[in-house]
């Protein structure tokens, strides 16, 4: 491949720092997904720049990036369902509300 | 026509057509808020759409008169390759054909219009998201009718498919809907759930025909034949033999109905038609997008671009396809003789004409079918505009409290009468819907279940001029009914997209005129006749029709309209010293101050119809149509039984089968117990005292030195010592989340490390 793929790990590492950071910064539950979700995609993106490293037409890398975008869409959907149900119970979903796992 | 294959000189402006109003809507939803604020970002979308719609001019104006006058033969494809993944090219392009160049001239004017009303019409209510989604929403339909392959059509249809979810529910936070309709959240989530079900059909069609072509490139290794979604390339597949050689038509009447339930779905089609009437919660303009151009006439365009796999299907997938149009069309023709919602009305009369082009598409006919989807679109949004701007006059959508709105909307009036006398059957909605009659006709010679079709589709004929004219007869003559409501004309922004309207219609009768007059079978300007120009660039060349067909079926359609719209001016007319207004009871009421000759024909068939309406009969027909057949009645009722039941059978499974399950083991453990507890007092306990009398004594020995050292020391010291670890270590516990995310990073991190120093990448 004659391409260089650092800028797209680059974007890939970005990007999950950014979601990361989003995730430990933000106070509501929504935006912890929204975050996860741009963590997931980083990997994915990963996934898809080094499945184009092998010369011989293996896909395996789009495909793990397939299953991993329809795994996503089902863990954004089981995620925003508690949060919906939090939020009808609670009235608030603001993740720091949230503490009894406090020691 | 030639075979050389000529280039077009605007074809390259036809990827930005699509690709403009996506654009637009982006902009639109970011600036909106500040540049017009007024009209919350209409300009955008007025400069987007119309930029499309002068490109789109270019690009199928171009096509069209090269097809009209140098009679060559356009299909070219301008694509780029998207990805590929083994041998396979996904292509994102566009595919420029008679049958997309014909559609999409439709599509981009009446977005043009639409955007173009709703300035004023949304001056209120509106948003920059509501020209966003709009924008997207013409843009996914532009996408559609250019796609040159399966992928990108999908893609076309599910963002339509999201636009109409949000533009249905646009006014989502609604507190309060006027009784008998549904909540736009509800109508949404209905609307996107149901044409769903059409999608997965949809979906699983395109694979197999995917497959299809997979295997005709495996039984030729090496072969131009590679596996593809393209439309060229498949229709090439199944033209040169290669497909038919592997697979039986049989086959292709599954993938072809499959196809056919993905256009039930979207285009409102008998088992999915549901979810159409209740679209009207959403804004009239939104209404008039979905009805006329972009949402239900993409199921239609779906089945002609895919036309390939249902001609070389088995006849039985036509004829199943001409079946549900016929039931479609006269079912929800009758509904509408009994709505009471000026929108409501409409949206039945659209399910009605979408049965009408299904028909087409099933009699042989995807250019009278096509045909009907350009004349219906014009007229439907000349008419859904109109009935906007008799809404926003009249600040009511029930036709029983309107009436009298003549005098005071005169614009409206004439030209929704202009689309209701095309809806009716005599302006240009005439020369479709009678090619549709016509091949339906003379399908049913080689067919005999399709004269059920053609009974249909002629009844439906007479329905729709009388329920349109009962709408025009009751808003617009006359005196109102609720003097209460101050009507009142609406701005220039308003009617000059409804005159716009107007006058394409008008102006599309005449061609369509000068081409071929009715009945009389004079063509004064061959070349105007667009109905047989359609039919032969679609489809290669025109079936021909015996001429005394012809003159039979377009003289009793004429007579047909002229009848509905007779019996409705007997029945509504409020003539001069007439009125009519409705009580509660459902019927309604005709009174007279001063008779002459017309009143009384009138009087005497208005109380005929009111006999017939108060008989058992007639009530129970009367509510069965308000309740649509009863058909949501029925699919709630479905899910209803299929989950009680499912719940019941769940309970009696786990009362049964895992309770007994449960006590058995119980049993089984008592038992094992019983015998053990016989072991332990005969021989244990036996060994036990033994033991235990040795131990006493030597536990004498050991308390002392437990008391002393053990006791104290080790263990108050150790459980001391685990207190305070524990008590700095809960403090690391938060319970919050966010806490936790940063332990994992350094924990990840804290590997990272671990492994890159294993790995030797830092020297140590």
């Amino acid at each position: 491949m004659s391409f260089d793929s650092s800028i797209f790990i680059g974007i890939a590492l970005m990007l999950f720092l950014i979601g990361f950071a989003g995730f430990i910064r933000s106070k509501s539950a929504v935006r912890m997904l929204i975050a996860i979700e741009l963590m997931l995609n980083s990997a994915n993106i990963n996934f898809a720049i080094f499945a184009l490293y092998n010369d011989i037409g293996l896909v395996t890398g789009q495909v793990a990036v397939i299953i991993s975008i329809a795994l996503a869409a089902a863990e954004a959907a089981v995620g925003l369902g508690i949060i919906l149900s939090i939020y009808r119970k609670h009235g608030t979903v603001e993740a720091t509300s949230f503490q009894s796992m406090k020691g | 026509m030639a075979d050389e294959v000529t280039h077009l000189i605007f074809g390259n402006l036809a990827i930005l057509i699509p690709v403009i109003p996506i654009i637009a809507s982006f902009i639109v939803l970011f600036l909106g808020k500040y540049y017009d604020k007024k009209s919350h970002g209409n300009l955008f979308a007025l400069v987007a759409t119309g930029g499309s719609l002068i490109l789109t001019i270019l690009v199928s104006g171009e096509i069209i008169l090269r097809l009209l006058f140098e009679h060559a033969h356009i299909e070219e494809k301008i694509a780029f390759t998207w990805f590929h993944v083994g041998n396979v090219h996904i292509e994102f392009g566009v595919l420029l054909d008679p049958l997309s160049a014909v559609v999409s001239l439709l599509v981009a004017l009446i977005a043009f219009l639409v955007v173009v009303y709703s300035r004023s019409y949304m001056s209120h209510e509106g948003s920059p998201r509501y020209y966003a989604e709009i924008s997207m929403f013409a843009a996914a339909m532009l996408m559609l009718c250019f796609s040159p392959n399966f992928v990108q059509l999908f893609i076309g249809w599910e963002i339509m498919g999201v636009c109409s979810y949000l533009l249905i529910g646009y006014f989502y936070d609604k507190e309060t809907v006027p009784e008998g309709q549904p909540h736009p959240a509800s109508a949404s989530k209905k609307a996107f759930l149901t044409t769903k079900v059409g999608d997965i059909f949809l979906f699983a069609g395109i694979i197999l025909v995917y497959l299809t072509t997979v295997a005709a490139s495996e039984r030729f290794p090496g072969s131009v034949y590679k596996p593809s979604f393209d439309f060229i390339e498949i229709r090439h597949m199944i033209e040169a033999g290669v497909i038919p050689g592997i697979f039986d038509p049989g086959l292709f009447v599954f993938i072809a109905l499959l196809i056919f339930g993905g256009a039930v779905g979207k285009s409102a089609q008998f088992p999915l038609h549901v979810w159409l009437p209740d679209a009207m919660a959403g804004p009239t303009t939104v209404s008039c997008l979905i009805h006329s151009a972009t949402m239900v006439k993409a199921g239609i365009f779906l089945v002609a671009r895919s036309y390939f796999v249902f001609e070389f299907a088995d006849s039985d997938a036509m004829l199943i396809v001409a079946l549900i149009g016929g039931i479609t069309a006269i079912m929800s023709g009758t509904i509408a003789l009994v709505q009471t919602d000026i929108k409501g009305i409409l949206a039945f009369s659209t399910i009605s004409q979408l049965g009408y082009m299904t028909i087409g598409l099933g009699v042989g006919g995807m250019g009278v079918a096509i045909f009907h989807v350009i004349n219906h679109g014009l007229f439907k949004a000349l008419l859904f505009l109109s009935a906007g701007s008799v809404i926003h006059g009249a600040g009511t959508q029930d036709i029983r409290e309107m009436g009298g709105l003549r005098d005071k909307m005169p614009q409206t009036s004439i030209v929704m009468l202009i689309g209701s006398l095309s809806l009716a059957g005599i302006g240009n909605g005439f020369f479709s819907k009678d090619a549709i009659i016509l091949h339906a006709l003379d399908h049913a010679s080689h067919e005999p279940l399709i004269y059920l079709v053609w009974l249909s589709s002629v009844i439906t004929a007479f329905l729709t001029a009388f329920y349109i004219f009962r709408l025009w007869f009751l808003v617009f003559p006359g005196e109102s009914r609720k003097p209460e409501h101050h009507a009142h004309e609406s701005d220039s922004w308003m009617t000059r997209p409804l005159w716009t309207l107007a006058i394409v219609s008008l102006v599309l009768t005449g061609i369509y005129l000068l081409g071929n007059i009715p009945v009389l079978n004079i063509k004064l300007i061959p070349e105007l006749n667009i109905e047989h120009h359609i039919t032969e660039w679609l489809m290669g060349a025109a079936p021909h029709i015996d001429n005394g067909l012809v003159f039979i079926t377009q003289l009793s359609s004429i007579i047909i309209a002229l009848l509905g719209i007779g019996l409705a001016y007997l029945v509504y007319y409020p003539r001069k010293g007439a009125t009519v207004s409705f009580p509660e009871d459902g019927t309604f009421k005709f009174e007279i101050s001063e008779k002459d000759s017309i009143i009384s024909v009138q009087q005497t068939s208005r109380s005929l119809i009111r006999g017939i309406k108060l008989t058992f009969f007639g009530r129970g027909i009367q509510r069965i149509l308000e309740k649509g057949y009863y058909i949501d009645d029925l699919y709630l009722g479905l899910v209803h039984i299929i989950y009680e039941y499912y719940c019941e059978a769940m309970n009696w499974i786990e009362k049964n089968v895992f309770d007994n399950a449960v006590k058995f083991a119980g049993r089984i453990g008592y038992e094992l117990c019983g015998i053990s507890k016989w072991w332990d007092d005969t021989v244990i306990d036996g060994v036990v005292r033994l033991t235990a009398r040795t131990s006493v004594a030597l536990c004498g020995l050991a308390k002392a030195t437990d008391e002393r050292v053990i006791d104290n020391g080790i263990i108050r010291g150790s459980a001391k010592g685990v207190m305070k670890t524990g008590g700095y270590l809960r403090r690391i516990q938060t319970g919050i989340v966010e806490n936790y995310a940063l332990y994992t990073l350094m924990g990840a991190l804290t590997i990272i490390i671990i492994g890159l120093l294993i790995a030797g990448v830092f020297p140590l």
